[in-house]
């Protein structure tokens, strides 16, 4: 049934609490995380096999009465995007298990955790506006607890305020562009909007919806220069919330996005696509031109988040098949990435307890199994053949060549031989013979590195044999296309 | 019959409001005041826009939007206001502007 | 003999053998060289073996594997003909003999770096080392642009690693520099393949490429790809990083840079030379005149080092722009000059680089300047040196002079045909190569012969292992310079 996923994933966030408080009187600290990882499992488990049933060309059906009635739609492009978040949440949940062990409430932190993945597979489901919007600020309210998780430290409070105030600025905005969408149709189901005014010519009012919700969704999605919160959150955030927030939460922005962009606002193309090339190249340049200065290793990773925000924008840009698909694959292709040198990150910081990166030198030494993760990870993110993230940023380029602009895609390239510069630099120090390296730092334990090393088994993976997803990701993309 | 004009210039005018209040104000609940005002507005529009469609009836579905929604606001206040508590016990302060540890 | 997926067999057996070295590096340390070894004689045999092939039948072999066939084709497409086959040939051979070379050599560096314990530091040598044969091979061999590109950066990775783990003195930024300018090149490269692509409908084969000749777009392909290759070719103004990678990579993994930087004019005549000739056309003049500008400023540059290696470095600017000045001729002979001259420039190159870095081995110095008098402590390795430096000036019997030869012939035939200028030029660059004479016999005038110094008292010869395989590379190049036919015979058939 296609609610099962997400109706796991509410049953356990409420348990994991009462599980935690179990924990407690049985003195077993990590009981909730692995009762939450379970939980996760299960859901992924489901999902894969809607996305399966979605492949086969099997609609799931949907819950005929009740509350849930016609809210949600499950196509392939829903179907694989929620792989992915559940994917990588599982990730993020087992390397939290000794991570955020020594942390008090921890079981409240998988709820939460748990609570941003449905948030997440709700927004890429829903069928109409107003349920993504719910799922939306389910996500993001989540996501703003999450970040401030650490309180008893200021930098996490201050990076969860700033986070909350832009993001639900953010968010109000959102729900206003909603509302004028309503007020010109009379409807907010995806359907109907797209019969409603895909094929019309755009009103005046059209266009101020249209800049309502792009600024609404773009908040969240870190386009610059609705970015600002991006890197204080990203960096003060727990690692393996870092890993979510870079990974998947941010995309899911760019995901809801694309949903309105293609049925409400399809007639105008040709004017956001125009917008959204220009702002492409200059997130991508402003993303990886920031990171090249950066000393905090969080940070710089997450100004290179926005930089990879750009390449997925040069595929909306070109609005082509072509273009979606690479968008689509970038997205799975950047969790990946971006999910495992994030949790690198944060197994290093868990031994050495500084995020500078001065202090890391040398530690290839010392903890071989992430240092080797990460620099496949580092490999991929720069673009090197062989690794996913190639293939996903050379069908982006070819789509925007094919739509005539060439520029965007030559930006792309040259952005990815820039950031080779900071990309380097964290292999470098690394990889540094000279000092001996800090006496804190010894291999991470083995629930740490073994998701780390599962993500980075599958970046290998889609990079020598892309086609196992480029398949999923080109029928998304036709799911997509063919709504209007 | 008031013109809907009228009622949509409201809504935008309390939406500038509170974009007004968040650029401006330097204490946090005060900022978070002002995400309230852009969302009343945003609510006040949906009530609006409900009545517009058929004369002489009114859109259940737009109500129950603006039910969800102003749940949805009270939740993010709640949010807002455990995260403000922690924000005055590590800086003494509600001013934003003095909130800078995070640079760069 | 049939062997089956010859060529695909050369890419992946190496490919496959390098994690298994570095994880029996740990239990055997250095002996694991002797294994990586074991695989490059077996790939070079099997190269010589498809040569056979193709110089009896003269057809070309080629293999393509589908790796992506979603919203466009990418493949991976081999292709062994008769300008591929002996450019892959010779650079596998180059790589084997250093490979052999770098067993003694390594085992010196990695203890003064790493001390004598180290054994999965031998591991990791071999194993990175492995990815150069996959990578120059496969850009040889390609018969696809994304394939091409991405051997190209392939071999980026392990020369950065190398730099950067065992190179000499400022190794960590010159290896980002080093980084960074190749990724740039390739970069250039690529967007010139995908915007090729976008005009032929879709498709990355080289064989497509011909197709777009005629078209505007085909002449900002051949400027991206031109330029990109450029950077790597060193050519002048954009030749900033070369002299420091060369100066502070190991000594026959500069070799293999030189090399890197040689393969240029492989690609340029590959991809744009002969598929694009009409187009190319412009650009024939332009780069003889860089070529030669490259020519003089790398030979100057190169009377003026002091240092061994830096001395060898500078001469790759210089040598491998007479390829440049061969292939802007574009002319048949001056095509096939000018990779022929990129064959018997790496040979020559690859024993003075090694050479320089069993000097530095033995003596513990790389300035010339307190060198003399070797040539009674290591007669080999200054027989050597004085065989490298035949290549490079030209010198009968070794195969120099037939490559110059060829390539004159070439360009003087495009001078006669084409006018004043393109006669000039080829007349100023037959001056230019006495400055090769005078740049490689000077120094190794002053570091073999003259006085001993009194610290250099108990130096002794390179072990066997180290000599041996550059013997192999003279003999090679002896065998071109008596044989040209060898060589020529494919080149020939191709243009």
């Amino acid at each position: 049934m296609l609610t099962l996923p997400l109706d796991l994933l509410f049953l356990f966030a409420i348990t994991t609490p009462l599980i935690g408080w179990l924990a407690q009187k049985v003195d077993l600290p990590r009981l909730s995380g692995v009762y939450a990882t379970l939980g996760i499992l299960l859901s992924a488990f489901t999902a894969f096999q809607l996305l399966l049933q979605t492949l086969g060309g099997v609609v799931p059906p949907t819950p005929t009465s009740g509350l849930f009635n016609a809210y949600f739609d499950l196509d392939i492009f829903g179907s694989f995007a929620m792989v992915i978040q559940i994917g990588l949440g599982i990730a993020a949940s087992i390397f939290s298990i000794q991570y955020m062990r020594s942390e008090s409430g921890s079981s409240l932190y998988y709820a939460l955790l748990i609570g941003m993945i449905g948030g997440m597979v709700g927004v890429v489901t829903a069928a109409d506006l107003f349920t993504l919007f719910v799922f939306w600020e389910m996500m993001c309210l989540t996501s703003y607890l999450l970040v401030a998780f650490k309180n008893e430290e200021p930098e996490p409070v201050e990076a969860g305020i700033k986070y909350l105030l832009m993001s639900s600025a953010g968010s109000a905005t959102l729900l206003f562009g909603i509302s004028l969408l309503y007020g010109m149709t009379g409807t907010l189901n995806f359907g109907g909007l797209a019969t409603a005014l895909g094929h019309a010519t755009p009103g005046p009012w059209l266009y101020i919806a249209l800049l309502f919700i792009f600024t609404g969704f773009g908040v969240k999605a870190a386009i610059v220069p609705l970015h600002t919160w991006l890197p204080d959150a990203h960096s003060a955030a727990p690692s393996p919330i870092s890993a979510m927030l870079s990974g998947i939460v941010i995309e899911t922005g760019l995901l809801a996005m694309v949903r309105v962009l293609f049925t409400a606002l399809i007639s105008l193309q040709t004017y956001w696509s125009m917008v959204f090339a220009v702002l492409a190249v200059i997130t991508m340049t402003l993303g990886n031109m920031t990171a090249l200065v950066q000393d905090d290793l969080k940070r710089m990773l997450a100004y290179s988040s926005i930089g990879h925000i750009g390449y997925m924008l040069a595929g909306l840009a070109a609005g082509t098949v072509v273009g979606l698909t690479g968008t689509i694959l970038h997205i799975l292709n950047h969790a990946l990435m971006k999910g495992t040198a994030f949790l690198c990150a944060g197994a290093i910081i868990y031994r050495l307890g500084s995020r500078n990166l001065a202090d890391m030198s040398g530690l290839a030494r010392r903890m071989p199994k992430i240092a080797v993760a990460f620099s496949i990870a580092i490999f991929a993110l720069i673009g090197l053949p062989g690794l996913n993230g190639f293939v996903s940023k050379l069908t982006l380029f070819v789509s925007v060549a094919d739509v005539n602009l060439a520029w965007v895609g030559i930006a792309i390239i040259l952005n990815s031989a820039i950031s080779a510069g900071y990309y380097l630099r964290i292999v470098r120090v690394m990889i540094e013979t000279e000092s001996e390296p800090s006496e804190n730092l010894r291999e991470a334990p083995v629930s740490m590195w073994f998701p780390i090393w599962i993500l980075a088994i599958l970046i290998i993976t889609f990079g020598i044999w892309p086609d196992l997803v480029f398949n999923i990701a080109e029928r998304a993309a036709l799911a997509i296309l063919s709504m209007t | 019959m008031i013109p809907l004009s009228y009622y949509l210039i409201l809504t935008m005018g309390l939406y500038i409001v509170g974009m007004y209040c968040l650029a401006t104000k330097r204490n946090v609940v005060r900022l978070v005041l002002g995400i309230e005002i852009m969302i009343n507005a945003a609510n006040l529009n949906f009530i609006v826009l409900s009545a517009n469609w058929t004369e002489g009836f009114i859109d259940p579905l737009a109500h129950s939007i603006v039910m969800m929604s102003i749940t949805l606001a009270g939740c993010i206040s709640a949010a807002a206001f455990t995260i403000i508590i922690f924000v005055y016990r590590h800086y003494g302060t509600l001013d934003i502007r003095e909130l800078r540890r995070l640079r760069g | 003999m049939e062997i089956p997926f010859v060529l695909l067999q050369t890419i992946l057996v190496p490919a496959v053998a390098a994690p298994l070295v570095a994880l029996m590096g740990k239990r055997i340390g250095k002996y694991v060289g002797w294994i990586a070894s074991a695989i490059l004689i077996y790939t070079t045999s099997l190269l010589l073996i498809a040569g056979s092939t193709i110089w009896t039948t003269a057809l070309p072999i080629s293999e393509t594997y589908t790796w992506s066939a979603v919203s466009f084709t990418l493949e991976f497409g081999f292709i062994a003909d008769n300008l591929s086959l002996p450019v892959a040939l010779i650079m596998n051979l180059i790589c084997t003999a250093a490979s052999i070379y770098s067993i003694h050599y390594m085992k010196h560096r990695i203890d003064e770096l790493y001390g004598e314990e180290n054994k999965s530091m031998h591991g990791l040598y071999h194993a990175l080392y492995l990815l150069f044969p996959i990578g120059l091979v496969g850009v040889a061999l390609s018969s696809n642009l994304i394939a091409m590109y991405l051997f190209i950066e392939l071999v980026l990775i392990p020369s950065y690693f190398l730099l950067d783990f065992f190179g000499y003195r400022e190794r960590h930024r010159v290896a980002t520099m080093y980084f960074i300018w190749n990724q740039v090149a390739a970069g250039l490269f690529l967007i010139g393949a995908i915007l090729a692509s976008t005009a032929t409908g879709g498709s990355f084969s080289i064989n497509a490429l011909s197709t777009i000749s005629g078209q505007p777009i085909a002449f900002w392909v051949c400027l991206l790809i031109l330029v990109g290759w450029l950077i790597k070719m060193a050519a002048f103004g954009l030749h900033v990083w070369l002299p420091y990678a060369h100066g502070e990579h190991l000594a026959h993994i500069a070799a293999i840079i030189a090399t890197i930087a040689g393969l240029g004019s492989y690609v340029i005549v590959r991809l744009l030379a002969v598929p694009l000739a009409a187009d190319f056309q412009v650009f024939g003049l332009p780069i003889m005149v860089l070529g030669l500008i490259t020519m003089v400023y790398g030979g100057l540059l190169t009377l003026a080092q002091d240092d061994v290696k830096r001395l060898y470095a500078c001469s790759t600017i210089s040598q491998t722009a007479y390829s440049l000045v061969g292939i802007g001729s574009l002319t048949a002979m001056g095509l096939a000059g000018g990779v022929f001259y990129f064959v018997s420039h790496i040979l020559g190159k690859s024993i003075l680089l090694c050479i320089a870095g069993v000097l530095m081995m033995q003596t513990g110095s790389r300035d010339m300047n307190k060198m003399g008098g070797l040539a009674k402590k290591m007669p080999f390795t200054a027989a050597l040196a004085i065989l490298g430096s035949m290549i490079l000036s030209a010198i009968p019997p070794l195969s120099g002079l037939q490559a110059e030869w060829v390539m004159f012939v070439g360009i003087f035939q495009g001078g006669t045909l084409q006018g004043a200028l393109q006669f000039a030029i080829p007349v100023i660059a037959i001056f230019a190569t006495f400055l090769t004479a005078a740049y490689t016999f000077w120094p190794v005038k002053r570091i073999f012969f003259g006085p001993l110094s009194s610290e250099l008292e108990d130096v002794k010869e390179a072990p066997k292992s180290m000599t041996l395989p550059l013997f192999i590379l003279a003999l090679v190049s002896l065998l071109f310079g008596i044989y040209p036919d060898v060589v020529m015979h494919f080149l020939s058939a191709f243009f």
